[in-house]
């Protein structure tokens, strides 16, 4: 199981150090066959294990005190499900990004850093317990890092990796508290220990709650909730691929992983989940507000990421994990699709990415287009796409926790339908508006491919959970199992009419919002920036960005300023311009000794002699 | 005879004046002198002690050649006149001055201590020697026996003193010295 | 005490006191021609102590040895006035202050 980790870490290795391969297919290639060689490995151990859960030694890692921590993988059902997402979609993310970078100068450098991400998210995945957890966390923030900040010689591409990295770090405080607080009262942080220790009543439940806080409050950081979003609109700065593989799929998944995983901890803390629901509500209302206005195609997903991740965090909060973990696989696939198919665009529109430039291009990149429209149908929950069952599961729950809770996420979910089909439309419909639109091709097959298969998926993998009318609970029995031993309390259930209403009625609703979008915005001649204020807010991304600026940042700055005059200039230069005199003045002396002049030697000698008999005097007398 | 005559005590004082005078003398040619008659009074008293050859080698070597050497050199260097000691330099010439006096202090006060202690059964010095025992012809013999090695080695040193004073004085092409 | 001072016992003493005189001039003179003549001037006190101890002895060797002294004290004191002279020649000056080729 250890080679579905080492496998990419091989990969980027050959490409990163070994080989450096300057050809574009060649280092492609190598990244892909590892991705790809870590996906068959998955398939064999879900062959192998199916529904059990499964440890696997390394090596002991840490050994401090009393304090073990081995590095082991484990294998459960929801892990086995993240290793086919990550792997499956990774194997296709990095096939379309041979063709998308062919102009790239270091491929090697690319795919490198794209197999150590797959190789750091495998480790957050895989590992066994929350240190090994934390490292594959931190991994794959170092790597996004990395590839946001790909193109570096654009300081406002470095300066989106570094925003990403610092607001991550803030999130990892979270992680931390979690991890000390495990360490100290259950005394290892093996994972299966900890679910074991919650029903301990010798440890204190707030302990529990600040375990289970810190943990939310790094998966806000790294899933992009309110008020630690700030990163990911700004991470479009990256190459699309990256954008797809690591905003859409994976690593701002992570904190839902991490929720699911440790399920029972958070089932005992009802405050904290009532948190996590609303914090996911206003983040989806949040950033489909933003949505709505955005011209960059890029800009929209990843707005319309955060506000997904949203959903996801409010059906764990509202407590259906299983029901959050279900949308991050269906939203794996058709965001990436999204992702993919908008690079796809940019490639073909010579990488222009305003949509008010766009126009028409549904005749000129028919697979793209069609692609994207389903990827867009699957958003919005357009029936029997996968995105379909997800979100009518999200609503349903909802709909339990109470009628304030399911009106605010319907909403949200209208807002998607509204601003996903007005992307689309101002892109693919109506006349070109430049004259790159005009001269746009297709992308070639090693990009369309991938759009192609993940389109399938974006309708098949809806089938594995299904609403209670149909009794499909497969994903439901595979994440409970994972749980060893725990399970979920029985649901209060809605009458089969009840859901049936419930799905019609939401469904009509968002297709009905679909169509009004499509209709507005498929003739649009130009995109204009809105002239009221209420809208201009919305342009400016609530400015929240500026606010952080004024509060946090700013003031840190001055902060580091000052202790940098204070501490660094006076203190430590002090201190180090002293010792250079000090150096100096000794250095004088000794200078003064060596005068050339015979008669400072002679004088020396006067003294000796001196010296001597005053040695020889008190000695004798 | 074991108290120093007065002609001693004179002719010490008159050492130690002259001595002082070449030290603190401002003008090269007062110190060349001064040093002449410290080396003369010397001689004299080596000769008040009953070291008649010694006394006599001392003036004809010491104070007859060897001053007057320097006289010359005075002469030829025409040196400027030199800067009082304390006024240039007082630092030096404290610390100088300060060491010189704790060197002849101390042993000053080590050789009184020792010459009223456990030497004064040994200082009883029977009249002058003997002229015999002070003669050309007893040192003579010492040279010859048992400084033999020395005398020739000796013999080498001004050898060699007289090549390298040749080789130094040799110089350049031009013979007249420069105006300083 | 100076009572019951013997004339050896001054005799060294003065000696020591010729020397210690002389060794002053060496240390702080500038001319380096004088410097040379305090240098005499030490040798001379060392001959004065070695003459006057002879007293003690029955046989001469203390006057022996105050030939030898004289006798190098000649050879280095032309030596040294040759170099004094060269250098004059090649310098101009003879300051001690300001002849330090072995500075650093």
């Amino acid at each position: 199981m250890i080679w579905i980790v080492l496998l990419p870490v091989l990969g980027a290795l050959i490409n990163g150090v070994f080989l450096r391969p300057q050809n574009i297919k060649v280092a492609g290639s190598i990244g892909t066959a590892a991705v790809l060689g870590a996906f068959l490995l998955s398939v064999l151990a879900i062959a192998e294990h199916g529904n059990s859960t499964l440890v696997e030694r390394a090596f002991t890692w840490i050994q401090a005190g009393g304090l073990t921590v081995p590095f082991a993988l484990e294998y459960t059902p929801l892990t086995a499900i993240m290793l086919l997402v990550i792997c499956g979609i990774g194997t296709l993310i990095h096939l379309y990004a041979i063709g998308y970078m062919e102009h790239e100068k270091s491929p090697w450098r690319f795919f490198a850093y794209l197999n150590l991400f797959v190789a750091a998210m495998l480790v957050l995945v895989l590992s066994s317990n929350l240190v090994g957890v934390f490292m594959g966390w931190e991994g794959v923030g170092l790597c996004s890092y990395l590839l946001i900040g790909y193109w570096f010689e654009d300081r406002n591409n470095a300066t989106a990796g570094m925003k990403a990295f610092l607001t991550n770090r803030v999130g990892d405080l979270g992680f931390f508290i979690a991890l000390f607080y495990v360490g100290a009262s259950v005394g290892s942080f093996e994972i299966s220990d900890i679910v074991a220790a919650v029903s301990n009543s010798a440890i204190s439940p707030y302990v529990w709650t600040a375990v289970a806080l810190g943990l939310f409050w790094a998966s806000t950081g790294k899933s992009a909730q309110f008020p630690l979003y700030v990163w990911l609109p700004d991470a479009m700065a990256g190459p699309t691929p990256v954008s797809a593989l690591i905003h859409a799929a994976t690593m701002v998944t992570s904190g839902i992983f991490v929720s699911v995983r440790l399920w029972p901890v958070f089932a005992t803390q009802p405050m904290v989940l009532e948190v996590m629901m609303w914090t996911g509500l206003i983040t989806a209302w949040l950033a489909g507000a933003i949505a709505l206005y955005q011209r960059d195609i890029k800009k929209v997903l990843a707005y319309s990421t955060v506000s997904q991740l949203g959903f996801m965090f409010f059906a764990v909060g509202a407590g259906a994990p299983h029901i959050g973990f279900f949308h991050v696989i269906t939203h794996a696939c058709f965001k990436a699709l999204l992702f993919l198919g908008a690079g796809s665009v940019i490639h073909g529109m010579h990488h222009e990415q305003d949509a008010g430039e766009m126009g028409g291009l549904k005749q000129k990149m028919p697979i793209t287009f069609w692609t994207f429209v389903l990827a867009t149908a699957a958003i919005i929950g357009f029936p029997l796409t996968a995105g379909f069952f997800s979100k009518d599961l999200i609503l349903y729950y909802g709909f339990q926790k109470g009628m304030l809770p399911f009106v605010l996420i319907l909403g949200a979910a209208l807002l998607t339908s509204f601003y996903m089909w007005r992307m689309t439309a101002l892109v693919f419909w109506g006349k070109p508006r430049s004259q790159h639109a005009k001269e746009a091709h297709e992308s070639p097959w090693i990009m369309t491919l991938p759009l192609v298969v993940l389109a399938v998926l974006s309708v098949v993998s809806g089938y594995i959970q299904m609403p209670h009318i149909f009794h499909v609970d497969l994903l439901k029995g595979w994440v409970e199992s994972s749980w060893y031993g725990v399970k979920m309390p029985e649901e209060a259930h809605l009458s089969v009419v009840g859901e049936v209403l419930l799905i019609l009625s939401t469904t009509s609703l968002s297709l009905g919002m679909a169509f009004f979008s499509w209709k507005r915005f498929r003739d649009a001649n130009r995109v204009v920036d809105p002239e009221n204020s209420f809208a201009k807010v919305l342009l400016g991304k609530f400015y929240v960005d500026e606010i952080y600026q004024r509060l946090i940042v700013g003031p840190l700055q001055w902060t580091a300023g000052l202790v940098t005059r204070l501490l660094d200039s006076s203190l430590i230069n002090g201190f180090l311009h002293g010792l250079r005199d000090v150096a100096f003045l000794g250095s004088g002396l000794s200078m003064a000794l060596q005068s050339g002049r015979v008669q400072t030697y002679i004088g020396f000698v006067l003294f000796g002699v001196v010296f001597l008999l005053g040695l020889a005097v008190w000695v004798f007398v | 005879m074991n108290e120093p005559t007065i002609i001693q005590w004179i002719l010490a004082l008159v050492s130690i004046a002259a001595a002082l005078g070449v030290v603190f003398s401002s003008n090269a040619v007062m110190s060349a002198l001064l040093l002449m008659t410290t080396l003369f009074v010397t001689g004299a008293m080596y000769i008040g002690l009953g070291a008649y050859f010694v006394g006599a080698a001392q003036i004809l070597i010491y104070a007859g050649a060897i001053a007057v050497l320097f006289v010359f050199m005075v002469m030829i260097l025409d040196l400027k006149n030199e800067q009082r000691i304390f006024r240039d330099n007082a630092p030096r010439a404290a610390l100088g001055g300060l060491l010189v006096l704790v060197f002849a202090g101390s042993i000053l006060i080590s050789v009184n201590v020792a010459f009223r202690g456990f030497l004064r059964d040994h200082i009883k010095l029977g009249p002058v020697a003997a002229e015999a025992v002070a003669g050309p012809r007893e040192i003579s013999e010492g040279l010859i026996s048992q400084f033999m090695v020395s005398f020739q080695v000796s013999n080498l040193l001004l050898l060699g003193a007289v090549m390298g004073c040749v080789v130094l004085a040799r110089g350049h092409k031009k013979k007249e010295l420069p105006r300083v | 005490m100076f009572e019951g001072m013997s004339s050896i016992e001054m005799h060294v003493s003065l000696g020591l006191i010729l020397f210690s005189i002389g060794a002053l001039g060496v240390f702080l003179k500038r001319s380096t021609l004088v410097a040379l003549m305090c240098l005499e001037l030490m040798l001379n006190g060392v001959n004065l102590v070695l003459v006057s101890f002879n007293r003690f002895y029955g046989n001469v060797h203390g006057y022996n040895l105050t030939l030898f002294v004289i006798l190098i004290a000649a050879a280095e004191a032309a030596v040294g006035l040759s170099l004094v002279v060269a250098i004059f020649r090649s310098r101009g000056i003879t300051d001690l202050d300001d002849l330090r080729e072995l500075q650093r």
